[in-house]
């Protein structure tokens, strides 16, 4: 009888213990979760000087790897679009009238539309304004965007 | 039964305890009211500022500055000094840059205006070339206003600075700015703060206690040996004698040292995380932990008073080693092995001081690294293998990194497992010897454990509410031709060389000294005579007199200079 009451208060204690640890291991790892919560400040929209609208040659076209994207001027006005490949984000390379990516192969049409996979996405287009004083100015939301 | 009877005691106390911190740190917030400030926003033609609403909060305050100082340039929406804002001024002074204004012939006392005017400091695409709030802080401290610059303090220019942030709509009225904070508060985008703390830390602690307590409870029972034997088992022998584990004879401190080790190594790993060693990124992603990251404030603070009671409790280990004259024979190795693991925790705690890399650490990281300069011979070799290049930089930081997460802590972790190692191989903690003819009492492993368990929630629950009263050093960061000097003093485990610097010779008080005192108390098992092997287990045995004294006089001493420093 007695061995009978010890066993069962051992139980008991034993399970308690699990459950206090359990519950505090899984408070403990909800606290983890919260610390690896945080969220890095997004990256600013960064503009760039492209130089005196007036100056661009009516159907030229630039390419600026720092941002990397390609401008050009047309009839209709500017375009401008990312040069970052809608596949996997390397930079794509001028491939005669077209683009292509030199990572896996993605083949983009000079109006960004996808030619050959395995991007499905077209090149995105950027923003381009014409400031007070005449300048040029590209605005890019980022790495990626 | 009567344990388990106090140990339903020990819950709700510790409760309570807890439970009334709790509240006591939620009444500052709730006291808002909105009732008018004495201080009533001067009157204008065009609306001033929002009225302040009491208690002001640091963008309020701010808006007085602005309106004193400010708002005559760049406008009483911070818009800049553009036309319209001009419009609003007396006729003849409408011009800024006409003669006899800020143009030439400018008065006495004035000055001239920049063509450019003043910028807009609110609306889109103002304030382009800042991105954290500190760097603005700093700027309109060092150079508003125009006329005459350097004349606002340090607070208004955080008050400004929060009064710009508002103006944005980026302020968070929740937080006050300061050199400590700003580097992890952005100007282009609100940041969200965390919630308390608290209520986790609570339910964390709390649940933690309750199965601590438990399983020392279920270790008293005795239980049968149905596992194989572990890593644990090995730690934790059968049965030791009952002598080795009297809180009276140990203190616990080599102990409570692991505990406090082990909780270095896990927050540490954490803050590995976060921490971004470059120079122009330490300080500000140590802010961001500390003021933005849910939780890394309180894993910072756990860091930082980890160490702080290591360092504690291995000198109170020290002192009972020293005057229990436990160093005797087999164990005197066991004793320069711990004396190692001291220099290695002193020099931890160094490089870890120099990783915030803020303004808090910059003499002590130049004082600390010139004495090794004064070395005869070496001195200039290990100064610049130390800092990793002429003068300290980036190189630094990464070589103080490297030695805090990866060199010292590796030989810190071997050697402390093979002082540990050593504490059984030498036949355990120094104990009587069996008295003739008597068996020795000894108590079984689940007991030792719960005396283990016993000092750990003690422990646990002091570092737990050093880390929720007292936050962690934290300064603004390091910035060139530093405008606001932070603290010049060393760190406080090095206060002691600090005043024996000021003795004389750098070399002989700086390095000499502090190094031949470790050396002769690591060699105090080895030149003077040891405890006889009948006084073991006993305090102050007559045997290694002459060592105790030796021993205590020279801690004491670095205790005093210590006190000394402090006070200065």
């Amino acid at each position: 009888m007695k061995e009978e009451i010890s066993f069962t208060r051992r139980k008991f204690l034993q399970l308690s213990a699990k459950l206090a640890l359990g519950l505090a291991g899984i408070l403990g790892l909800g606290g983890l979760v919260r610390y690896f919560s945080h969220e890095p400040a997004g990256q600013t929209p960064s503009s760039y000087d492209l130089g005196l609208a007036a100056e661009f040659p009516t159907n030229g076209k630039l390419i600026r790897l720092d941002i990397p994207a390609i401008i050009y001027k047309t009839k209709d006005g500017f375009q401008a679009y990312s040069l970052v490949c809608t596949h996997l984000g390397c930079t794509v390379e001028e491939d005669g009238e077209n683009f292509s990516c030199p990572c896996h192969g993605s083949q983009f049409n000079q109006d960004g539309s996808v030619l050959k996979g395995p991007a499905t996405k077209p090149l995105s287009g950027l923003k381009v304004e014409i400031s007070e004083d005449g300048k040029l100015i590209l605005r890019n939301g980022g790495l990626g965007k | 039964m009567r344990s388990l009877f106090r140990t339903f005691i020990a819950i709700p106390a510790v409760l309570i305890l807890l439970g009334g911190l709790f509240l006591f740190s939620g009444t500052v917030s709730a006291s808002s009211s909105p009732e008018q400030n004495l201080l009533t926003t001067p009157v204008t033609e065009r609306p001033g500022p929002v009225p302040t609403i009491y208690p002001p909060v640091q963008a309020d305050n701010g808006a007085q500055v602005y309106w004193g100082m400010c708002q005559d340039c760049h406008g009483d929406q911070g818009q800049g000094l553009d036309a319209e804002w001009r419009s609003t001024f007396a006729p003849a002074s409408q011009d800024c840059w006409g003669s006899g204004c800020h143009g030439e012939d400018a008065p006495e006392n004035s000055f001239l205006l920049p063509e450019a005017g003043a910028p807009a400091l609110a609306g889109p695409g103002a304030l382009p070339q800042f991105s954290m709030a500190f760097e603005l802080g700093t700027y309109i401290y060092e150079s508003m206003p125009y006329s005459p610059t350097g004349s606002l303090t340090n607070d208004q220019a955080w008050e400004l600075t929060a009064y710009i942030l508002h103006l944005n709509d980026k302020n968070n009225p929740e937080l006050t700015l300061s050199g400590t904070n700003s580097a992890a508060i952005l100007v282009h985008q609100e940041v969200k703060l965390p919630g308390s703390e608290l209520p986790g830390i609570l339910i964390l602690s709390l649940f933690l206690i309750i199965g601590a307590v438990y399983i020392s409870q279920l270790s008293s029972q005795t239980a049968p040996e149905t596992t194989r034997g572990n890593f644990y088992h090995h730690l934790h022998p059968a049965t030791i004698p009952e002598a080795q584990s009297k809180f009276s004879f140990t203190l616990g401190a080599g102990g409570l040292a692991i505990f406090f080790s082990l909780v270095l190594l896990i927050t540490g790993a954490l803050e590995m995380y976060y921490y971004v060693p470059t120079p122009d990124g330490a300080a500000e992603s140590i802010q961001i932990l500390t003021s933005i990251v849910p939780y890394g404030n309180l894993i910072r603070n756990l860091h930082y008073w980890s160490a702080q009671l290591l360092v504690i409790t291995m000198m109170v280990h020290l002192v009972r080693i020293i005057l229990t004259g436990a160093y005797a024979p087999p164990r005197r190795f066991n004793f320069v092995l711990g004396m190692i693991l001291l220099v290695l925790i002193l020099l931890l705690d160094f490089t870890g001081y120099v990783l915030r890399w803020d303004e808090g650490i910059r003499w002590a990281l130049v004082v600390g690294t010139n004495l090794l300069k004064t070395i005869p011979g070496i001195g200039e070799g290990l100064y610049q293998f130390v800092i990793g290049g002429v003068e300290p930089g980036a190189p630094t930081l990464i070589r103080f990194y490297a030695w805090h997460i990866f060199g010292l802590t590796l030989a810190m972790t071997g050697i402390t497992a093979w002082h540990i190692f050593r504490v059984r191989r030498d036949g355990g903690i120094s104990a009587p010897p069996p008295e003739r003819g008597e068996k020795t009492k000894r108590i079984p492993r689940s007991k030792l454990v719960g005396k283990e368990v016993i000092a750990m929630i003690i422990a646990g629950v002091v570092l737990i509410l050093l880390s929720v009263l007292i936050p962690a050093p934290i300064d603004q960061p390091l910035i060139e031709n530093g405008a606001l000097v932070g603290d010049s003093g060393a760190p406080w485990f090095f206060l002691w060389i600090q005043e024996t610097l000021q003795w004389g010779d750098p070399f002989l008080w700086g390095i000499a000294l502090p190094l031949i005192t470790v050396i002769l108390l690591g060699l105090l098992p080895y030149i003077l005579p040891n405890a006889k092997k009948e006084e073991w287990g006993r305090w102050l045995p007559s045997g290694n007199r002459l060592g105790q004294i030796v021993g205590i006089t020279i801690i004491a001493l670095i205790f005093m200079l210590t006190l000394l420093g402090w006070l200065r």
